[in-house]
């Protein structure tokens, strides 16, 4: 493997199956390639996608494998709030969380109220992308992601990812 | 990309660069990423990776049976072959067995064949393999074997590369997606060196990881098949099996050798250390990164071993002597460690110092290499236990199959199966699970034993999902009914594979390079198995399962009864948007009972407040929930077109 010094960022994303978990991290890992860098994640499939807990692990930089160590993830996405609590041994003490909640705690975003108001009640999970991604230490920027999303949605459902995904960006920078 | 685009790109990604990095590492950077994009590096799933090496390697034969975590090799393979426009011949097989047989023959004929299971799919392979080991080869055959570790979504964690050691067969042991990519080449150039089956043997890790691979072109060989006649050693009788059994120990020798599949120490390690740590597969992966994390990587010897079967006997003995402390980790069990032949001074598996049971994570790599070094014990926090266990999805046409077998027959032995119903253990209706088509069998052993002794009869209902009864389940049937067991037998048809990601199966009238095809009659199949009691019923139609349920019943005990099979059919909902019939919701009559919410156990079903909702977000408007209600609160209006 070329070794490459750039991007260095670790992602948890959690969830439950059928909340586009893993729509997340091909979209993440898309991302992390346009701009050159190495990636692996790991993924949660089978059985365990019938509605029960989803984890999945990005690693953005120089890795090797694709499990993020505990204490070791720089970010954590709970698509669904009850989730977090099983992934938090995996973050560092100074991780940043951005958790999909109705509650009024610091970096939450009601994405389930937003994305059922627009239409799209599964796409909760670009919601919560949208208002990570305009926070600036987010490792990647919210115009790449956004070209990705472009690329990798089908086409029934590309206008509506974009809306939810930008919807989600519009409520953190208000 | 049209050009003006493809310079906007460029400028993006220049100016990105520029902005997000040292000026000094900005030239460096732009190098890189320069190569990268001539060399259009994509990010690729573990199984896409595996397709993508079997496509570039001139395969013409591909055939698989889903199960995770392979399911979606033959997936990635037919969607290459479309793209390329390649006449390769590809399959979903109705079992691993088939697969095995069908492209073996292919290599028979001296073409390159491929053929992917998950590691309890290579039991049902296993007779085929170990003959083929003996027979060998003409074109490449690479077996596919991926393993679960942990287990994730498996009966076993059983380790297939004891399956290729039993078998006398080389065996690669992956350690990342591109390295799996990577290993495809070096498997067919041996199978077509020795004239033997290779196994390529990925995990979970491996599988279902991704990352950034540099793919190749898709190969289409000038071969044509041709089967050269050679009885004493395609139909070899016992007197010529020796024989060939010398010849494949002669070859294994040889493999052992194998310049390009030696065991390697780690350049940036200390090979003049006494200590090592030898590895293969994704735990190798691991051990890397907590070494580099950690600094530690300059202070031991680490090898990585590409292919832990056959291990020359150089190694294994030289290990030992050089080192005075030898680790071995490895998933999942111990079959480096047990080649070793002084095992003093090495720690494993075996020794107990790596758990001898599940999956291997950099969290118990930390604990074992911090012991092997003699560092105190990290301080992790503990992940906190539990999670949503998984359950049949809204509107699954299973949980209304199962409510109505529980009412109809609430104290009968249920044995299961293996596909998304045996979640039906939610619902208290499944009570076995054992292997692919073991519920009929069960079923039937139960029915014999409590007959043979003079035990009260009770009522059997096995279930079986429509792609398991063809997997291995007809024969099943056939012997129950040949040696007169009785019980009911519930044949969950939702015509698909819908644990693995909805393949077509023999039923669907759907080939995996979606050609059409005739679909296998379900009804002309039992009957010709010798049922004659055989019931079709919807399977939202709860009220008429339940009176099947309880006529079926009757009839096994008849007189002149038997085995009485009720074909329970509705489409999976998974993947196909379905139209709801129903809107559903709940009266102020709800008691809070919660009698739908732990029998039913839909995912749209909610408690909120004392009472049951329904969260329309989730909900199908399949309306079955409405026959659950003790007190009717659950309504259900037809939804207007």
């Amino acid at each position: 493997m070329i070794k490459k010094k750039q991007l260095d960022a670790q992602i948890v994303i959690c969830g439950r199956g059928g909340q586009g978990i893993l729509f997340l991290t091909r979209l993440l890992d898309e991302t992390a390639i346009l701009l050159g860098s190495n990636v692996i994640s790991s993924e949660t499939h089978g059985m365990a996608m019938r509605g029960g807990s989803v984890t999945s692990h990005i690693r953005i930089g120089n890795y090797h494998s694709p499990l993020i160590p505990s204490g070791k993830g720089d970010f954590l996405l709970a698509v669904n709030e009850s989730e977090e609590q099983f992934n938090r041994h995996l973050l560092k003490m100074d991780a940043r969380l951005y958790i999909n909640s109705s509650s009024r705690r610091p970096n939450t975003i009601c994405a389930e109220k937003i994305a059922r108001e627009l239409g799209a009640p599964m796409a909760a999970n670009l919601v919560l992308l949208g208002f990570a991604s305009a926070h600036a230490d987010f490792p990647l920027q919210h115009a790449h992601i956004h070209k990705v999303l472009e690329k990798i949605s089908p086409s029934k459902a590309l206008e509506m990812n974009l809306r939810a995904f930008h919807e989600g960006y519009q409520t953190a920078a208000d | 990309m049209p050009f003006h685009i493809l310079i906007i790109h460029w400028i993006c990604i220049i100016k990105t660069a520029y902005y997000s990095l040292k000026k000094s590492y900005f030239l460096l950077y732009l190098l890189i990423i320069m190569i990268q994009k001539i060399k259009k590096e994509t990010i690729l799933m573990g199984n896409e990776a595996i397709a993508l090496g079997i496509i570039e390697n001139g395969c013409s034969v591909a055939c698989s049976y889903p199960g995770t975590p392979a399911s979606e090799i033959l997936t990635s393979i037919a969607r290459y072959r479309a793209a390329a426009d390649l006449k390769m011949h590809i399959e979903w097989s109705v079992n691993e067995k088939a697969a095995f047989e069908v492209a073996l023959a292919n290599s028979y004929a001296g073409c390159r064949s491929a053929v992917a299971m998950k590691q309890v799919g290579l039991n049902v392979a296993l007779d085929p393999l170990m003959s083929s080991a003996y027979t060998g080869v003409m074109g490449g055959f690479l077996l596919v074997s991926a393993d679960d570790p942990g287990p994730h979504s498996s009966q076993t964690e059983q380790d297939s590369r004891f399956v290729a050691m039993l078998a006398k067969i080389p065996v690669l042991d992956p350690s990342s997606p591109r390295e799996a990519h990577d290993m495809i080449s070096a498997a067919y150039a041996l199978s077509e060196k020795y004239s033997v089956p290779v196994m390529l043997r990925p995990t979970t890790r491996v599988c279902h990881a991704r990352q950034n691979i540099a793919p190749g072109k898709p190969l289409t060989m000038k071969r044509k098949a041709v089967f050269l006649k050679d009885p004493e050693r395609w139909a070899a009788t016992p007197k010529f099996r020796y024989k060939l059994h010398a010849d494949l120990n002669k070859k294994l020798c040889l493999i052992a050798a194998e310049k390009e599949l030696q065991p390697s120490f780690h350049a940036d390690s200390k090979i003049t250390s006494k200590n090592c740590i030898v590895s293969s597969g994704v735990a190798y992966s691991y051990i890397l990164d907590f070494l580099t994390d950690y600094k530690l990587l300059d202070k031991v010897a680490l090898c990585k071993v590409p292919m832990p079967f056959p291990l020359p006997d150089s190694f294994l003995k030289s290990i030992t002597t050089q080192f005075k402390k030898i680790l071995v980790i490895e998933e999942t069990y111990p079959v480096m460690e047990l080649q070793i032949h002084d095992r003093r001074n090495v720690t494993g598996r075996l020794s107990g110092h790596v758990p001898a049971e599940g999956e291997i994570t950099p969290d118990s790599i930390n604990h074992v290499i911090r012991t092997f070094f003699n560092m105190p014990p990290p301080s992790l926090k503990p992940a906190k236990a539990g999670g949503q266990r998984p359950s049949l999805c809204p509107g699954c046409p299973h949980r209304a199959t199962y409510f109505a077998i529980k009412k109809a027959l609430p104290q009968a032995i249920y044995p299961g199966d293996i596909g998304c119903y045996t979640l039906g253990i939610n619902l208290g209706a499944v009570d076995t699970c054992l292997c692919m088509g073991a519920s009929i069998n069960q079923a039937a052993g139960f029915y014999h034993s409590l007959k043979a002794s003079a035990s009260k009869h009770m009522s059997i209902v096995a279930t079986i999902g429509d792609s398991t009864f063809l997997h291995s389940g007809i024969t099943a049937l056939i012997n129950a009914v040949y040696n007169g067991a009785r019980f009911i037998l519930v044949i969950l048809d939702n015509s698909t594979t819908a644990m693995t990601g909805n393949q077509p199966t023999a039923a669907t009238g759907v080939r995996a390079d979606c050609t059409s095809t005739t679909g296998i009659h379900f009804e002309k199949l039992i009957e010709g198995c010798g049922v004659t009691y055989i019931k079709n019923i919807d399977s939202y139609d709860v009220q008429q399962i339940i009176a099947a349920v309880k006529d079926a019943d009757v009839y096994t005990r008849k007189q002149d009864g038997g085995i009485a099979v009720i074909i329970s059919k509705h489409p999976c909902l998974v993947g196909s948007k379905p139209e709801q019939i129903f809107s559903v919701s709940v009266t102020d009559d709800c008691t809070g009972c919660q009698y739908c919410i732990n029998n039913f156990e839909c995912p749209a079903l909610v408690l909120e407040n004392g009472k049951v909702h329904i969260n329309t977000a989730l909900c199908n408007g399949c309306g079955v929930c409405a026959h659950v209600c003790p007190v009717h609160a659950i309504k259900v209006e037809e939804k207007i077109a």
